[in-house]
């Protein structure tokens, strides 16, 4: 038995105990006042006023004092057993000597077994035992200040005979006060024990269940720390705590031993560690930035640090507090990540583009100057290959002006042709310059009325038309978003390709206009004139290429090449449709 | 003198071409007080009274000036600054004749001040027209200076 349910069962007694005391102490009250009662109404019958006021007022006088004074101590019990025992003497005084109010002596004795206590006969018997020896004593010395009546000598016998009585009485309510006691006490304690066990059995049952999910819970916990333990252990990054009332490392993670170089053990021996590892020159950037975590901010620094094997190496530190109940920081949990290889990355990030800037402007350089090479080439070009054959155009013209009347068909002929062709180069070289020059100029885009930029080309065409004779049918065309200058070299190409093949036809047809609407628009140019063979389509926009002999009909082959290029800058298409002998028609669109 | 006094500067380098340009005014007998010079460097002799043309009388400025742009020692554009950046021999009237269409040449002269610009055709016929009505007119626009 533990000394908790020891205590408890003492507990319970002495509560049990309290309570029937209270209960005796009220029956008490109503004998004490009962007792006194009697003493008044014997007074009545042998005028002892005076003896059963003062010795019974001093009687309960005394029995309540002692209640008083002391309320916690059962004293007041033993008073009552002597206020008893001084009753049954003032009743046999009020009587004149009537021993036989000594009956009350036992229904006062009775009275005390509610107490349970066998000791509170032990008053009684005394003060009755003194107060009859004395009496006797007084008696047969003959004191004649009694004022009751003598009864003369007693018979020995009869005094042997009340005696035995007497304490026989004492005995018989003693005895049962113990025994009331004993049986009382183990009632309280087999009630105390079946309550006892009828709890501990709710008690076990909710244990169990309790045990059960805390055996569960624990699985659970025990399942989360080890996960915990091997993150912990084994997680590239360090992980680090500081307690801040001690100012000390509680734990860090093994992998400082590869961030740091130092292992847990060397950083828990010297607390400075962390700080002498920090790059001399980034020690000014950790000057005062520790202050907020103080006051529960977070903070993310980045700074080099010098490893144990001598290398520096870029760390990256994210340290959160935590704030306690009195708004005080009583712990620091961080995390150190290796930012060295993310560092040299973006390093060499920074190094490729600042060396790939360096080659776009090498590059534009070199660009640049293979433009004004090609610049140069295309004006000695320009000046110095039409030179000569201005030359000897002009020449042969001067000789074929001079000497017509002197020379004779065929030589004529042969100045002619030395005429022409030069004439011919001069026109093919202004082609390829203009052809080059393209290339270079910006698209200017305006929006442009198309059927009276049309019929203008139309009617400057027509002009140098000797045979005027074709047929054109300009339809109205949509407007279109176009560098103008550019977009009308197309139709005059366009539009004089239409006239030149179809000048040979009986009846020359030429038909321009739209397909489709806004932002889908085709323009076309269709003629019923020489066509092509659809298998030569691919050469028909390459620059030199022509389908035709230039006995047929002239050119240098550059028109449509120079058209393909004008609409491409445009992010226009161009395509050709056409038969031998039964015309062609050319396509282009404009995007919008 | 009125027979010497010269009534078109030719600069030309390339020989068979000023040739050619003087067949050409010839037809119109505007050649016959024509001074032809080699080069940039004579031709602004001539024009300033100059090194072998010292002799010259300043003020007989020629009526018009023929000018190519590719030219040996000083080339076209600067014989042509140096002309009309001058007060005496900025009034005389320069034409550029040239095989360059170059769009920044043709800018350039006349920022400085040409009178007109001129791309030599390869086509004879073209080019002969050019120069006669070039040359007309200069002449016109001569005999109407000396009536007054």
């Amino acid at each position: 038995m533990t000394a908790k349910q020891y205590n408890e069962k003492t507990i319970y007694k002495i509560g049990f105990f309290s309570y029937a005391e209270s209960e005796s102490d009220k029956m008490t009250n109503c004998f004490l006042l009962g007792y006194f009662t009697l003493g008044l109404l014997l007074s009545f019958f042998y005028n002892t006023w005076a003896i059963a006021l003062y010795s019974g007022g001093l009687c309960l006088f005394a029995y309540y004092s002692a209640k008083i004074i002391l309320p916690k101590s059962n004293f007041y019990q033993y008073v009552l057993s002597v206020v008893l025992g001084i009753f049954v003497a003032q009743y046999i005084y009020q009587m004149h000597g009537l021993l036989e109010m000594n009956l009350l002596a036992i229904i006062g004795s009775a009275a005390l077994v509610t107490y349970q206590n066998w000791k509170l006969q032990i008053p009684l018997a005394i003060v009755l035992i003194i107060h009859h020896a004395l009496f006797a004593y007084l008696q047969s010395h003959g004191f004649d200040k009694i004022y009751f009546t003598q009864y003369g000598q007693m018979p020995e016998q009869n005094i042997i005979m009340r005696g035995a009585f007497g304490a026989l009485a004492f005995f018989i309510c003693g005895f049962w006060s113990y025994r009331f006691r004993k049986y009382t006490e183990r009632t309280i304690e087999q009630s105390y024990e079946i309550g006892r066990l009828g709890e501990e059995k709710l008690q076990r049952e909710a244990l169990v269940k309790l045990s059960e999910d805390l055996r569960i819970s624990n699985e659970k916990l025990n399942e989360a720390n080890y996960e915990l333990g091997m993150l912990f252990n084994n997680i590239k990054d360090v992980l680090f705590s500081i307690d801040i009332k001690s100012n000390r490392l509680t734990n860090i993670s093994p992998a400082s031993a590869i961030v740091y170089g130092y292992t847990p053990a060397e950083f828990y021996s010297n607390p400075e560690l962390w700080k002498q590892v920090i790059h001399p020159e980034d020690k000014h950037l950790l000057k005062g930035k520790f202050k907020p975590l103080y006051q529960g901010e977070q903070l993310r620094i980045q700074y080099r640090i010098i490893h144990k094997d001598g290398s520096i190496r870029c760390i990256e530190n994210h340290i959160i507090p935590t704030v306690g109940a009195n708004n005080e920081v009583m712990r620091l949990d961080g995390i150190t990540r290796d930012r060295t290889e993310k560092m040299k990355a973006e390093a060499e990030i920074i190094n490729l583009n600042a060396s790939l800037e360096q080659k776009v402007l090498e590059r534009t350089e070199q660009l640049e100057a293979a433009v004004k090479e090609l610049e140069a080439f295309s004006y000695s070009v320009s000046h110095d290959l039409r030179a000569p054959l201005r030359v000897i155009n002009g020449f042969g013209k001067l000789l074929m002006r001079r000497y017509e009347d002197k020379l004779d068909k065929d030589a004529m002929e042969s100045l002619q042709a030395i005429v022409g062709n030069a004439k011919q180069m001069g026109q093919l070289i202004d082609d390829l310059l203009d052809f080059s020059r393209l290339g270079k100029a910006p698209v200017v885009k305006n929006e442009v009325d198309m059927t009276e930029m049309v019929k203008s080309v139309v009617s400057e065409t027509m002009a140098f038309e000797p045979a005027n004779i074709s047929r054109i049918n300009l339809r109205e065309l949509q407007p279109a978003l176009c560098d103008a200058a550019l977009i009308k070299q197309v139709w005059v190409n366009l539009v004089s390709n239409a006239v030149k093949y179809s000048r040979k036809r009986d009846n020359p047809q030429i038909e321009i206009g739209t397909i489709g609407e806004n932002g889908h628009t085709t323009y076309y140019v269709k003629d019923n004139g020489a066509g092509f063979d659809m298998e030569h389509s691919d050469k028909l926009f390459g620059v030199f290429q022509r389908l035709h002999k230039v006995a047929e009909y002239e050119g240098t082959g550059v028109g449509l090449a120079l058209v393909k290029r004008i609409i491409n800058k445009h992010g226009g298409k161009i395509w050709a449709e056409g038969k031998v002998d039964q015309g062609a028609t050319f396509y282009f669109t404009l995007p919008h | 003198m009125k027979n010497h006094v010269t009534e078109i500067l030719l600069v030309e380098d390339n020989h068979l071409e000023a040739k050619l340009t003087i067949s050409s005014l010839k037809e119109f007998s505007l050649a016959d007080n024509l001074v032809h010079v080699d080069d940039g460097a004579e031709a602004l002799d001539f024009i300033f009274a100059r090194g072998k043309f010292a002799h010259r009388l300043n003020d007989k400025h020629p009526r018009v000036i023929l000018l190519d742009l590719n030219l040996p020692k000083i080339g076209g554009l600067e014989v042509l600054r140096q002309i009309k950046s001058n007060e005496q021999t900025k009034s005389i009237p320069v034409v550029i004749l040239s095989s360059s269409n170059m769009d920044s040449d043709i800018a350039r002269a006349y920022q400085f001040g040409v009178n007109s610009y001129v791309v030599k055709p390869v086509d004879f016929e073209v080019f002969f027209k050019a120069i006669t009505d070039l040359g007309a007119y200069w002449k016109s626009l001569n005999q109407s200076h000396l009536l007054h």
